[in-house]
């Protein structure tokens, strides 16, 4: 597996607040990768140094092997990058901004008419090129944005919170562009708030307080989780963990709609999980461990 | 340094233009608000002054001053009180600026070789004082020199001394010829430093900035693509200007066509640079405005020399007034319009304004980087 890029010991400080703290990370090349983690942790900072619009203080990034320091400007244009806010021209419409960052990252002539056709095709934003950017929804805005980043073929794509605001079905639509995209050898690495999207990508990275807390390929993680995890199922999961939260035997307990997801030390046997029920006068026959979802691992990482 | 990115920019920052209502006014109708403001409401030269004459005297003598002031086209009589008190309310009440008192001893006086008559001016109105001073002074002896005539027979009494003042380039001393080549200056530099000053400000206020600075764009290119539009409609100006000058209001255009774009030229690259300088310093679009309005608009308006001669400034102002690019402008534009300047003329001001948009591009380009702080 080839490092798409590789960040290594990367601090960034804004005055007094440390916004990455000795970061390492590899992005595997021609993979998803996922950056997920509450705001504050440090994904826009991260994305925004490896887009190479934000200076870092110490620490060191490369991409496919040489060193961001050394003459990056020319690497420019194998990053396609889409930021949190939406950057585009609201006053300008759907064909114009393609044409614009057409003609910023020099694509012209057949090469020019065949990419902007196939963007269009492939964000569905064909019937809509003479609409103001403006006027576009937040799903098609967010397609716009992709298109836009895509217009000169990058290497790496790289999107903050690109589905942050935007429906479902829109959500779903814009993970199937990157799919059909990574199938086609780019490196995407996007940002989110969202648990389930790192289950969506290839590989995840979990951030807190400017630091990775967690990583790896998602399958592989979960299994491999240091905690076990166990849930009940209940109707008045409210008061139910409420309850269990005074214990001090369970690292976490979290609410999951209809049950109640009890994490505990691997060591922390279900008949004890059981026993502990029983003490507090709760239904323990439907207990069931099950694989911790990305949510009880982040809340368990975080707070741990 | 692609030609193909400067487009892209220039391109792009025109359709905005275009599309925005604020920017178009700015850009367009401004200025021609500005010239037809300036040149019919503003007037220099002071003429019908509303003034509230009281004769106590009532004599011929008295009569024949009185027609004398109010055949001039400098005071126009509108009210007859009859007593002092009535004079100050009208003053009071701004229905006149001047009153002239005749006292009743006045033509006594004037056998005696001894008159005299009050001219009371509201000298809130410095400006009107002044000339109702000078009027008052050329009326009162006028009519002196027409009685020793009378008494002496003309041959006898004549004046020593004759000043021949001829008016050169604007014989008839006619304001408007003085002031459009000023608002020219004046609405470049409205163009160049407010309108330039906003740009960049936008990209980053908008969010925009953040994308444009993850492209391969060069500051060069960014600053070339942004200000091409701005040159391109400051010579649309400038050409809307001219025309309004000498076609509407009659003002003479003696120079040479070519010299005066290529003065126009260069001011508008300094004006430009320095609008684009607070753009890339401040990133807010209301503070660049303010910044720009203060340093640019202020300075074109009052030390320019656009309607107050620099020479009469104190020195620690002329002083200042010699970083006000504005001020070569206009003293260029003034000789190509009135006086038929060459080039070759007004080499120092054409030197000073290349000066003034090296220095302000070069920090400008320099000032700007492509990171987010």
């Amino acid at each position: 597996m080839t490092t798409a890029i590789c960040v290594t010991g990367l601090c960034k400080r804004f005055r007094e607040n440390s916004a990455l703290d000795s970061l390492s990370f590899d992005f595997p090349a021609r993979m998803i990768s996922a950056l997920v983690g509450p705001d504050g942790a440090g994904k826009t900072t991260l994305l925004r140094i490896m887009a190479g619009i934000l200076d870092y203080d110490s620490g060191q990034i490369q991409m496919f092997g040489e060193d961001y320091r050394k003459g990056f400007e020319a690497k420019k244009a194998a990053i396609g990058y889409m930021p949190q806010r939406f950057g585009l021209y609201e006053d300008l419409t759907v064909q114009e901004n393609i044409d614009f960052f057409a003609d910023l990252f020099g694509v012209r002539g057949n090469e020019r008419r065949e990419r902007v056709k196939r963007l269009l095709e492939f964000s569905r934003l064909d019937p809509f090129t003479k609409r103001l950017a403006g006027q576009l929804s937040g799903g098609m805005k967010q397609k716009l944005g992709l298109a836009c980043a895509l217009i000169h073929n990058p290497q790496v794509l790289l999107l903050d919170e690109p589905t942050n605001g935007v429906d479902p079905v829109s959500r779903r639509e814009f993970w199937k562009l990157l799919y059909d995209l990574n199938r086609a050898g780019t490196t995407v690495v996007i940002s989110s708030p969202y648990m389930d999207e790192a289950e969506r990508a290839g590989h995840f990275a979990l951030m807190s307080k400017g630091r990775l807390i967690a990583h790896g390929i998602p399958a592989d993680e979960r299994r491999n989780f240091q905690f076990a995890v166990y849930t009940l199922p209940t109707d008045r999961a409210r008061a139910v963990k409420e309850q269990l939260c005074r214990r001090n035997e369970f690292r976490s307990v979290n609410l999951f709609g209809n049950s109640v997801h009890i994490v505990t030390d691997k060591s922390f046997q279900q008949e004890n999980v059981k026993t502990v029920l029983e003490s507090e006068r709760l239904e323990s026959a439907s207990l069931q461990q099950i694989v911790p979802t990305f949510e009880d691992i982040y809340i368990a990482l975080s707070t741990g | 340094m692609s030609f193909y990115r400067i487009w892209a920019i220039a391109r792009k920052e025109f359709i905005q233009i275009l599309r925005d209502v604020r920017s178009l006014i700015m850009a367009f109708l401004f200025p021609i608000v500005l010239i037809f403001l300036f040149s019919y409401a503003i007037t220099l030269d002071i003429k019908q002054i509303p003034t509230a004459i009281i004769d106590y005297s009532n004599t011929d003598y008295s009569r024949e001053l009185i027609r004398r002031f109010t055949n001039s086209q400098y005071f126009v009589e509108k009210n007859r009180p009859t007593s002092e008190k009535e004079l100050q309310s009208l003053i009071d009440y701004g229905k006149v600026k001047v009153g002239i008192v005749i006292s009743p001893d006045f033509a006594d006086g004037l056998n005696r070789g001894g008159a005299s008559i009050q001219t009371i001016t509201d000298g809130s109105d410095a400006n009107t004082s002044q000339s109702t001073l000078a009027y008052t002074s050329l009326i009162v002896s006028e009519y002196n020199l027409s009685r020793l005539q009378n008494s002496l027979g003309a041959r006898m009494a004549t004046t020593p001394i004759q000043a021949n003042v001829r008016f050169w380039y604007n014989p008839d001393l006619n304001s408007q010829n003085f002031l459009v080549p000023g608002l020219i200056s004046l609405i470049m530099t409205i163009l160049g430093s407010l309108l330039a000053s906003l740009t960049i400000a936008r990209e980053w206020e908008r969010g925009t900035m953040e994308l444009l600075i993850s492209t391969p764009l060069k500051p060069v290119e960014l600053a070339l693509g942004k200000l091409l539009p701005y040159y391109l409609i400051g010579m649309v100006d400038l050409l809307l200007a001219a025309y309004i000058g000498i076609v509407v209001f009659g003002v003479p255009f003696t120079g040479n066509l070519w010299t005066l774009a290529l003065f126009s030229t260069f001011f508008l690259m300094a004006a430009l640079s320095i609008g684009y300088l607070i753009s890339v310093t401040l990133k807010s679009q209301q503070a660049a405005f303010q910044i720009s309005l203060l340093t640019s608009f202020l300075p074109g308006f009052l030390l320019s020399g656009f309607l107050f001669p620099i020479s009469s400034m104190p020195f620690v102002i002329q002083a200042v007034s010699l970083i006000v690019p504005g001020r070569y402008f206009i003293s260029a534009l003034r000789g190509l319009f009135l006086k038929g300047s060459t080039l070759q003329q007004l080499l120092p001001e054409a030197l000073a304004l290349l000066l003034f948009g090296s220095v302000f591009a070069l920090l400008a380009i320099i000032k700007f980087r492509k990171k987010i702080q």
